[in-house]
């Protein structure tokens, strides 16, 4: 890595940085831009000026690309300031290497703003458990901040081992809880941080693999095809994806998985369980008294929607037989399918009289007017066509695609013989 | 003097040109209020509930006016599609070059599409039953009563054909022929990752801790599988490509749809993660829904199964052996060189697949 590819690098950065402020000044209509005080802050502060000129909707969208686009200027950037002040005789590959895991580091330790969140691909591993969290608990996937609000105490597990001891419950913040109650949410609290853990623990080593992967694709590959700042990113993320593949495969993710969000449902089961005891205090229905209510609505819903059915199925039938264009009706027993476990008047009909039933039908069970293709639809299903046609018509399969196979002769008769 | 691996003046012109495309891409974004998907015309036949039943519509009908193409022949039977619940419909009308169900229309089915809506607290005692005996079934007889047919095609999408699957075993007379895309029926192969997970919840224990599941969870459930693929490199991808506004805005209604994740009514989410994800319901043959016992033997409709050869979600291994487990002697598979939603938003493989939709059921009318 010489210093002067840095000294071009930085040269051409400058000239390409200066048009790229022209084109944010006419964008942003900000002609007061201050001079970039890293290589990102050009497109940082156009971000920050622009965004406001869209929708929410697309602005949501949008931040996504513009943070991974920050994080190829960071790694550039890293990759220049810790290049320029070393002096290596190491060789080329190994000192790049070196170089973009401090670049790395310093991209999670230097953490400015919305825009760096995405600077450790296995942050998103994190972020990902944590918002599951969230989803689950209504709380942050770290426990301590929301549990502080409950007990003061950052070493969980310490703190279930001495409350098994002498420790009185009673002397903890909030402590309307008993020794029993306490004792349980913090076991949970204990239980969800270990699995935290586990899985923060697997994410590093899943990131340690990843950096070995890049390292022998850095290695193996050939040495005269150019390959960018883009490239080197695209690289670490797809390796980053198969080391998490690797890891993910194994049962131990699995019961990190699995521990993680039982824990948490324990957990948010043993809050919700204290909730009612104040609930109680309070005269206020609890959880599982509404949900009561809503079992026994639902099971009223239910009935009220099976009678209606039944009712606007009698409906149709007593219309069709005042119509009588069907020559069933259900004074005749034999025309009367109920098989499938409802009441279907079966029998033969014209067309004509048919459209004429459909429209009577979809009257009862819509309870609107006779819609055009009510009437018109089964018109325009019936059309003609010769086979030659129909060969034409089936498009031949492309290369990507299997050709619609049938059953052979053996598959028919053993689907038969079931 | 061996050359740095790494192209410092390449690296210099992607920067630039990086902030150039996302400049570019954002002027082009900047008057888009909302992000647009469903295109296709489409009539609300029925509300039920939170459920609406959707009849897409050609252009003609729905202006009224325009010439038909009397000379072709299309299936006569109506087609009615059941979407999963855990992802909302429109991934299959997206836009209008990359729509399913435009592509249906088109080819001359008359497609109806039952939209489960999203779930709230007062449904989180929902069951399987009620889907699909009740709002399914519902919607069947809406669909036969329009038509005065006494059957209907049904198609079933992922969850959806799940459901289609139960429906048409226990409703066998209702169901003229059966489509199912990318649908898992043995969810205990070694490839299916998200099955390997759902095995290990207390799941009961969830929803009654939850009430319904959230929808955010699942959707970050999905994304765990592959994070790196689904968050970070298709972003970095699409600064690529973030001048190309078509592209750009494609690329957001996917967004959107991944992002749109219904919660899950509690009990119908308890029983199907039990049913099928633990107990494997459909290989075992130890499926029972609302009392109805429910075995794939018992499906001898003509059947079609699609499926994605590169779907991570659904592997192919989990929905080939619906050949062996169906009592059907007219079964057919057709295999299409996609990923689980590739195979609705690529413009070639959403026309293909619905031409051989529309042709199978022609042959089978």
């Amino acid at each position: 890595m010489s210093e002067n590819d840095f000294k071009r690098l930085i040269e051409t950065f400058q000239h390409t940085s200066e048009q790229f402020i022209e084109l944010v000044e006419a964008l942003a209509e900000s002609p007061d831009i201050s001079s970039p005080s890293s290589w990102g802050q050009p497109l940082r502060e156009w971000w920050n000026s622009a965004r406001h000129q869209a929708s929410p909707e697309i602005t949501g969208f949008y931040q996504n690309l513009v943070d991974h686009g920050l994080v190829l200027f960071r790694i550039a950037e890293q990759l220049n300031e810790t290049a320029t002040n070393q002096v290596t005789d190491k060789p080329e590959l190994a000192a790049l290497l070196e170089e973009f895991q401090k670049s790395l580091a310093n991209s999670l330790t230097n953490q400015q703003g919305e825009g760096q969140v995405a600077a450790s691909p296995m942050n998103f591993l994190i972020e990902t458990w944590r918002k599951t969290a969230n989803a689950l608990l209504g709380m942050s996937g770290n426990l301590a901040e929301p549990l502080k609000a409950i007990v003061d105490a950052s070493d969980w597990t310490a703190l279930a081992d001495a409350l098994s001891g002498s420790i009185d419950p009673g002397q903890i913040a909030g402590a309307s809880l008993s020794r029993s109650d306490m004792t349980q949410l913090v076991n949970a609290a204990s239980r969800y941080q270990e699995h935290y853990n586990r899985l923060a623990h697997l994410s590093i080593l899943a990131a340690r693999d990843a950096m070995l992967h890049l390292e022998s694709d850095l290695g193996s590959t050939n040495r005269d095809e150019s390959r960018g700042v883009r490239e080197l990113y695209a690289s670490w993320l797809a390796n980053c994806e198969k080391a998490y593949d690797e890891r993910v495969k194994q049962d131990e993710f699995a019961q990190v998985f699995a521990g993680l969000i039982n824990s948490a449902v324990e957990l948010r089961t043993i809050r919700t369980r204290l909730s009612a005891y104040a609930a109680n205090a309070l005269g206020l229905p609890t959880r599982d008294q509404i949900r009561d209510i809503a079992r026994v609505t639902q099971a009223n819903r239910r009935m009220l929607r099976r009678i209606q059915r039944e009712q606007s199925m009698i409906i149709l039938t007593a219309d069709t037989n005042s119509a009588n264009p069907i020559t069933a009706n259900l004074s005749n027993p034999e025309s009367v399918d109920t098989s499938d476990g409802d009441i279907k008047v079966t029998g033969t009909t014209t067309k004509k009289k048919a459209r004429k039933v459909a429209g009577k039908a979809t009257n009862k069970m819509t309870g609107k007017p006779t819609s055009r293709l009510a009437e018109s639809e089964p018109t325009k299903s019936v059309r003609k066509k010769s086979a030659k046609k129909i060969a034409r018509k089936a498009t031949p399969q492309k290369a990507v695609t299997k050709p619609v196979k049938k059953k052979t002769a053996s598959a028919i008769s053993k689907g038969s013989a079931k | 003097m061996t050359r740095s691996p790494l192209d410092h003046q390449l690296s210099a012109k992607q920067l630039l040109e990086l902030s150039e495309k996302l400049g570019t891409g954002f002027r082009h974004l900047s008057d888009v209020e909302t992000i647009e998907v469903n295109p296709t015309p489409r009539e609300v036949i029925r509300k039920d509930d939170k459920t609406i039943l959707y009849q897409y519509l050609t252009a003609s009908e729905n202006t009224g006016d325009g010439e038909d193409d009397n000379t072709r022949i299309t299936p006569t039977t109506p087609l009615l599609i059941v979407y999963a619940l855990v992802n909302r419909p429109y991934m299959m009308d997206l836009e209008p070059s990359r729509s399913m169900l435009a592509n249906l229309v088109r080819e001359g089915v008359t497609t109806y599409l039952l939209d489960w809506g999203y779930p709230d607290a007062s449904d989180e005692f929902v069951t399987l039953d009620d889907y699909l005996f009740d709002y399914l079934d519902s919607a069947v007889d809406t669909v036969m009563n329009r038509h005065s047919c006494n059957s209907v095609n049904l198609l079933g999408v992922c969850q959806g054909g799940v459901f289609s699957l139960c429906y048409t075993a226990a409703r066998p007379k209702r169901i003229k022929n059966l489509i199912t895309m990318v649908t898992p029926v043995d969810f205990h192969t070694d490839d299916n990752l998200l099955s390997q997970w759902m095995r290990t919840l207390d799941v009961e224990a969830m929803v009654d801790a939850l009430g319904n599941v959230p929808g955010e969870l699942l959707n970050f459930t999905f994304l765990s599988l592959k994070p790196f693929d689904l968050t970070a490199i298709k972003y970095l991808d699409m600064i690529d490509h973030a001048d190309d506004v078509e592209r750009l805005e494609m690329f957001m209604r996917m967004e959107k749809w991944i992002n749109d994740s219904p919660d899950q009514a509690g009990a119908a989410f308890a029983e199907f993660v039990r049913a099928f994800f633990i107990n494997n319901a459909f290989v075992n043959d130890n499926l029972e829904i609302g009392g109805h016992r429910i075995s794939l033997a018992d499906i001898t409709v003509p059947l079609l199964n699609i499926i994605a050869s590169r779907d991570h979600l659904v592997p192919p291994s989990s929905s080939r052996p619906l050949e062996t487990l169906c009592g059907s002697s007219d079964y057919h598979v057709h295999e299409e060189d996609a990923g689980h939603i590739g195979l609705f938003v690529g413009s070639s493989s959403s026309r293909r697949v619905a031409q051989t939709i529309s042709n199978w059921l022609v042959e089978h009318e």
